[in-house]
């Protein structure tokens, strides 16, 4: 139990005059740059296992744990682990077994991570078992589970870490593919996340879909950083080209052993072979023994994606493809890249990466049969200017001009053309809107598109739990306020960039109708239609958009207020007559 | 609230840099100078007691400890050690502890100068707050270390106060008080429970504690900003005030 005078965060002893009863070195390290508090972290934890190491007193709990010898499970009665009180399994890996517990000390359920050759494990497990703690140490961010403590009890390593109350991608993936863009989502998130990684130095090298737990928010976390390494300080935990993964979503330079290529583009092969599981319900590759699926991963096209769900659509399709190339280089070139790509395709404008046609998969052909490939090229060469032109003919782009009050205010117009009808489809189901979900397709594009460009003036760094954004960059205009009214709900949603910059939104009224929760990626990525959902999961953007849209600009970062309002029904909520709400000429 | 806040505070730590209180009562020196001196005292009036818990350490009687430091004050506002050329006074935390200390090294010996009646005072400080709490300090501490917990302790408690001010403005009490601890570190197991109370979801009590977390690291800058006379001291300093805590 946390003692009264003691911090509920490091465990130290509150000092008497502590600051409004809060521990000041926790709040001196708040206020460390981002760069500092993630040296400091790998200090704390250090102090936290030697601080824990020092008030070992669970009652009988090594010799239990010697009976146990290399394989620690947990019966019926409760076993004690140091300060943890083991509840049950939760999972059994190749290195270690994961245990819901509860940390006596401070009160809070953990998950403790313990790797399962004990005191036996060679020095070699040791290493790879503290690389992967100080991995996921150094990272901090609410798309990655947080580790808490790292440590040594009784000769067995440990770490704890945030339980997740939820289930793996796995688990829901074994009950069917996911809707397209749910998946899409989903993995737009995660690449998100591991982009985070990659920016610390870290490389997970193990994505799948049963590391990627998604909790009750239906937020996606990613855990098990079993297999990291940090780059800059190479090791050679793998330098006898021993294969470390998950053969099914394991990169071709991985499943060849050449560690030494082994870098973010392979997190984005398997970032790609997750949407691919999510897509079709299998991974790419699956054979009936290890060494037949790493033979596939290196050597053959995986199934096309559509072959197997026909709803894929094609988008979605390339893009699976572009992260499941065998040379890293084709590719995207960073996690993030791809998460801006997914993004494309949720709010329905032209994606980058053009697709794989035929024209790509002869060549591939060609470079197996080198004699023909010349004549091979040649046709590439007219089916991709063909494809290409009816490609660009067939979609129309947003238009890249800066937002003028005369575009803004056409929007607003816009806006008043849609039908309550036309929102119906998404009210009604589960789905997630998609530009591609609602009728009035154009409407959504420009207002994604205008999000997006605001959002576009608002640098951020992956700051894990706190989000900093920089300066926005002088423009025209850029959007103030948004805002989504639903009269018969009598609530609205308020979007505003100075909550955006905090990743919030703020919402005011009647929530009578369940708890909403805000996703705080999304909002960040930019995505009006993802904003609000409810706490189970189903999506009810829609009904915050039935009554009423407002738009406020604001001119150049000089405070200059332009509002821009209309009601969608014809009855201005009340919430519209706001100061800064005034109908559109 | 309007957007622009955030950025005004920025620009101004930024730009008007100069204006600060520590760097406004360098410039003015020895001379006096209204708008200095009140800086100077406004700096005196907050950052007194890591001076009082320090010379606590170092002089076993209370009375002449608190003798002590009425006096320095008094000394210093009269900017006796103001011209002192000192390589130490780009921060006034650093600037504050070698003044004291050159100042007990000549005066402790007429320290009984200082007792009280002996004339009027002019820096009168309420001690009763900073002995109350005297008996819990660590004796294994040195007096210097006393002094620069008690100075981060003494900075943190003006932060705090002004974020909890700034909230209570804005009808924001409960939140400061529930989602406070969660400033130094965040348990995302805990939201849960505190979310119902104010009447958040769990991810909006997490954005709200977020939120706070940032306005907090935006205070203890512009806090720490009033104590030194560069921008550039102001991460070094939260870097060694968090030293302080190591062991």
């Amino acid at each position: 139990m946390v003692q009264p005078n003691e911090c509920p965060t490091c465990g130290r002893r509150l000092p008497p005059d502590a600051p409004a009863g809060v521990c000041p070195r926790c709040l001196l390290k708040a206020g460390l740059s981002e760069s500092e508090r993630g040296t400091v972290d790998d200090a704390t934890l250090a102090h936290n296992a030697m601080h824990n190491e020092d008030q070992f007193d669970g009652p009988a709990t090594e010799s239990e744990m010697n009976r146990q010898g290399v394989s620690p499970s947990v019966g019926t009665e409760v076993r004690y682990f140091g300060e943890y009180e083991l509840l049950d399994e939760i999972a059994r890996g190749g290195m270690g077994v994961v245990f819901r517990a509860r940390q006596t000390r401070l009160n809070r359920m953990v998950a403790l991570k313990m790797i399962l050759s004990g005191r036996l494990a060679t020095e070699a497990d040791v290493r790879r078992f503290q690389t992967e703690a100080e991995a996921a140490a150094q990272l901090d961010h609410p798309g990655i589970v947080p580790v808490f403590e790292v440590g040594q009890h009784d000769g067995h390593h440990f770490y704890s870490m945030a339980l997740v109350e939820g289930e793996s991608l796995a688990h829901r993936i074994a009950e069917g593919p996911l809707a397209l863009s749910e998946a899409a989502e989903l993995v737009k998130s995660v690449a998100i996340a591991v982009h985070h990684a990659h920016e610390k130095g870290v490389i997970h090298r193990d994505l799948k879909p049963a590391n990627i737990l998604i909790d009750r928010d239906g937020q996606a976390r990613v855990t098990d950083f079993g297999l990291a390494r940090q780059k800059a300080t190479e090791s050679s935990l793998t330098a006898d080209g021993q294969v470390l993964g998950t053969p099914g979503y394991l990169s071709p330079e991985q499943a060849t052993g050449s560690s030494a290529q082994v870098n973010e583009a392979a997190d984005v092969y398997s970032l790609g072979a997750v949407l691919y599981a999510a897509l079709t319900g299998r991974p790419p590759f699956q054979a009936d023994t290890v060494v037949a699926t790493l033979k596939q991963v290196a050597e053959c096209d995986p199934v096309q994606p559509s072959s197997i769900n026909a709803d894929i659509d094609i988008d979605l399709q390339t893009i699976v493809q572009k992260c499941l190339e065998k040379r890293p280089e084709d590719r995207y070139a960073s996690a993030a890249e791809l998460a801006e790509e997914l993004d494309r395709y949720l709010i329905g404008v032209p994606i980058h990466a053009r697709p794989v046609g035929y024209s790509q998969r002869l060549w591939r052909w060609g470079r197996r049969r080198p004699l023909v490939l010349a004549l091979v090229a040649s046709v590439c060469v007219a089916i991709l200017a063909i494809a290409g032109l009816i490609y660009q003919s067939s979609t129309g782009s947003v238009s890249d001009d800066e937002l003028t009050p005369a575009l803004a205010g056409q929007l607003v117009s816009e806006a008043a053309s849609i039908r309550n009808d036309d929102w119906a489809d998404i009210a009604s189901g589960s789905t997630m809107p998609s530009a591609s979900s609602f009728s009035n397709r154009s409407l959504s594009l420009i207002l994604f598109s205008l999000f997006g460009k605001s959002l576009d003036q608002l640098g951020h760094s992956n700051a894990a739990d706190d989000f900093h954004y920089a300066e926005p960059r002088p423009k025209p205009y850029q959007i103030a306020q948004a805002i989504w009214i639903s009269k018969e709900k009598g609530y609205a949603s308020f979007i505003q960039p100075e909550y955006i910059t905090d990743c919030s939104v703020q919402q005011e009224g009647d929530t009578a109708h369940g708890t909403v929760s805000f996703s705080v990626h999304e909002l960040y990525a930019g995505r009006l239609s993802y904003v609000a959902r409810r706490i189970d999961g189903s999506w009810i953007v829609a009904e915050l958009h039935i009554s009423g849209l407002g738009v406020s600009l604001q001119r150049g970062g000089d405070g200059d207020w332009g509002p821009l309002s209309r009601s969608l029904d014809g009855e201005t909520p009340e919430q519209q007559n706001e100061p800064r709400q005034v109908p559109v000429p | 609230m309007k957007s622009s806040d955030k950025s005004n505070l920025q620009r101004n730590n930024a730009d008007q840099f100069a204006t600060t209180q520590w760097s406004l009562v360098l410039a003015a020196g020895n001379r006096s100078h209204e708008e200095s001196n009140r800086a100077l005292e406004k700096l005196c009036r907050a950052y007194w007691p890591p001076l009082y818990a320090y010379v606590r350490r170092r002089v076993s009687d209370v009375h002449q400890a608190q003798d002590l430091t009425q006096a320095f004050f008094e000394r210093l506002l009269e900017k006796e050690y103001l011209a002192d050329a000192d390589p130490e006074r780009g921060r006034f935390r650093s600037f504050l502890i070698t003044a004291f200390k050159r100042f007990l090294a000549k005066e402790h010996g007429k320290a009984t100068a200082y007792k009280r009646g002996g004339g009027q005072r002019t820096f009168t400080v309420d001690f009763e707050p900073q002995d109350r709490n005297w008996g819990e300090r660590q004796n294994s501490l040195t007096a210097q270390q006393i002094y620069e917990r008690q100075w981060a302790v003494t900075l943190l408690d003006r932060v705090m106060t002004r974020l909890r001010r700034e909230m209570e403005r804005s009808g924001k009490s409960q939140q400061f008080h529930l989602l406070k601890v969660f400033i130094g570190g965040s348990e995302s197991a805990n939201y849960a429970t505190i979310a119902p109370a104010l009447g958040l979801s769990e991810s909006a009590a997490r954005m709200a504690a977020s939120r706070m977390r940032r306005r907090y690291r935006e205070l203890l800058r512009d806090e720490i900003a009033q104590t030194v006379d560069s921008q550039e001291d102001i991460e070094s300093e939260v870097q060694q005030l968090f030293a302080t805590f190591s062991e």
